[in-house]
């Protein structure tokens, strides 16, 4: 009997579980701890947390692919078959081996799935290149429930239907009624240049610099949205940085808003906004995805359902559209897209010298973005009759609408009936745009072999 | 200019995921960025300040007074006690209207308004505009019957 119990313990998890699973759970602890007590992102870090969790679970069977062709891993020559044509086989078995050309290793084809091969597409000493198919497989196995979830990030679903709901959220009418503070928005995105210099001193390659750099925009679905384009192998840790940065905007950025900016410039006063008709923001709207879209078509899908949640709000028709954008809509695709970014968040993917470099790169880029919005209000200054307050510079991060606040705060704290809120909206949400911009420049241009 | 547009368009056309660049290649490529980031949120900006005038030159034309906002003198005022934050105008503001719309409005509603500001919000704030609905806001009510009905039933 004790052998048929310790039978069906090699059947659980726990003879599975290895050290950096632990160490995950650890690190899914903070996670929750900052998001549920400190209030850090939680709407995020929670799901991502969870999601980690169960990445870090044995045996779950979440992410199994469903059963589908047997493809080669790597460029290289077809070294042996270990299975026939017509012949059954279960998940994870081994049925060929390919020698890697470039590493001169070989390396396992395993099944995806139960099923039947049922015609081989090469022999033994034939050349393939990665991705192409060995043999043709019939399997009615399905996969797990994240394999499917994970489409909506792989496939850029979530992140564009997440810009749905933040473009019914947002009101562009402070920037509107000031359109220079598109200027600061834009400045902002200085930060994410410069990180992404940094990141290639620091040896990442160009698609990996240009996820890392992009957590300065300080916005969410951008960040997936490039980094499960470009450097996928680096979303969760990336992911993990730009949100628990943005929890962190009240504390990385007064201290940089006092250094770059004097006493008298925090003190500056600002005209009340004037009145946004109904008529401008639904040309804006027409206006920035055409041009935006013209320009960078890579960042079409983000731009393009920015702006469609932003119409429809604003065309004052589609009550019901805006409050499923609103609510139901971002709040259902914000479980899923947080979920499947800390699925991928495995012990070997994540406890990696380079999640530290990120981390660190993370804090640069949002500095450098905050200084970069704040130095460009100051340029501007010398040459605008009614001055802007530098402080809602720092405002250009799209850490909506966080970084308002802060502009806010650091105000008050200067002039205690200054009121900065609503002209940091400006560029608050200028930012968003901006960011979304350098996002389709970096697709567009870094190619992905 | 000419020689940074070249190597950004040569480093265009030759990396990859995994490519390696000179630091100078590497700055040419951002600066190249940046430019098409602050180009197109100027072009914006441009526009929308253009399109701004427009939209004001044609109200304006419609009612030539609609510009003029209720003073300030006319309402009651409570001086605001120091440190207290004041009221803002909201962007949202409705049409403002003309100055023989404003004179209207009896003085007794003045007061009222300034009551229930004092009652909901506290001391120290202070009146600045009192504009009278028009246009696109007259259909907010309606708008919010509407949604109250919508929220009633089960759609099908």
């Amino acid at each position: 009997m004790i052998q048929d119990f310790w039978n069906f313990l090699q059947l659980t998890g726990f003879p599975q579980v290895t050290w950096q699973m632990m160490v995950m759970w650890a690190v899914v602890g903070v996670l929750l701890y900052l998001a549920v007590y400190k209030g850090f992102e939680p709407l995020l870090l929670v799901p991502i947390a969870f999601g980690a969790l169960l990445a870090n679970l044995p045996l779950s069977g979440l992410m199994n692919e469903p059963g589908g062709p047997l493809l080669s891993p790597v460029s290289g020559i077809v070294e042996k078959w270990h299975v026939l044509a017509g012949q059954e086989v279960e998940r994870g078995e081994l049925v060929a081996e390919v020698r890697d050309s470039e590493e001169n290793r070989v390396v396992p084809v395993t099944a995806l799935g139960g099923g039947k091969v049922t015609l081989l597409h090469s022999l033994p000493g034939d050349q393939v290149n990665e991705g192409q198919q060995l043999a043709s497989f019939y399997g009615e196995e399905a996969g797990g429930l994240f394999y499917y979830l994970t489409r909506g990030i792989k496939w850029e679903i979530f992140p564009p239907l997440i810009f749905l709901g933040v473009g019914a959220l947002t009101d562009f009418g402070p920037l509107l009624a000031r359109p220079i503070v598109l200027l600061l928005g834009a400045a902002a995105q200085i930060g994410v240049a410069l990180t992404f210099l940094g990141a290639m001193l620091f040896g990442f390659t160009p698609g990996e610099s240009a996820s890392v750099a992009i957590i300065g925009g300080a916005d969410g679905p951008t960040a997936i949205f490039l980094s499960a384009k470009l450097a996928p192998h680096l979303l969760p840790a990336i992911a993990v940085a730009a949100y628990s940065y943005m929890a962190l905007v009240p504390l990385i950025q007064p201290p940089i808003m006092r250094l770059l900016t004097t006493k008298s410039e925090r003190k500056i006063r600002m005209k009340s906004l004037r009145p946004v008709g109904k008529l401008e923001k639904l040309l804006f709207v027409m206006l920035v995805t055409i041009l935006c879209i013209l320009l960078v078509p890579a960042a079409a899908s983000l731009i393009g359902m920015l702006m469609l949640g932003n119409f429809l709000r604003e065309c004052g028709v589609t009550e019901r559209l805006v409050k499923a954008s609103q609510n139901e809509i971002i709040n259902v695709v914000t479980i899923f897209l947080g979920t499947s970014v800390g699925i991928t968040m495995t012990g070997e993917r994540f406890l990696r010298p380079e999640t530290l470099m990120i981390i660190g790169l993370g804090v640069f880029a949002f500095a450098a973005s905050t200084a970069g919005g704040l130095l460009m209000a100051k340029f501007l200054n010398l040459f605008l009759k009614e001055k802007i307050n530098p402080l809602i510079g720092s405002a250009g991060v799209s850490a909506v609408p966080m970084a308002a606040r802060v502009s806010q705060t650091e105000g008050l704290r200067a002039d205690p009936n200054n009121h900065l809120l609503m002209h940091a909206m400006g560029p608050n949400v200028a930012g968003v745009i901006g960011t979304a911009v350098i996002a389709g420049y970096y697709l567009a241009t870094i190619l992905v072999r | 200019m000419h020689d940074v547009t070249y190597l950004a368009h040569s480093f265009l056309a030759s990396v990859d995921v995994d490519g390696k660049l000179t630091f100078s290649q590497d700055l040419a490529y951002q600066a190249v960025g940046i430019m098409a980031v602050l180009g197109s949120l100027a072009s914006i900006a441009v526009i929308l300040s253009v399109l701004a005038q427009v939209l004001n030159r044609s109200k304006s034309r419609k009612s030539p007074a609609a510009d003029k906002i209720a003073e300030p003198s006319q309402v009651p005022q409570v001086p605001p006690v120091p440190g207290a934050p004041t009221a803002v105008a909201s962007t949202d503001a409705p049409a403002v209207v003309n100055s023989s719309d404003s004179s209207q409005i009896p003085p007794g509603v003045r007061a009222a308004i300034a009551a229930a500001v004092h009652v909901t919000l506290g001391a120290g704030y202070r009146v600045l505009e009192i504009s009278q609905v028009s246009g696109d806001k007259l259909q907010i009510w309606s708008m919010e019957g509407r949604r109250q009905i919508f929220q009633s039933h089960r759609v099908r």
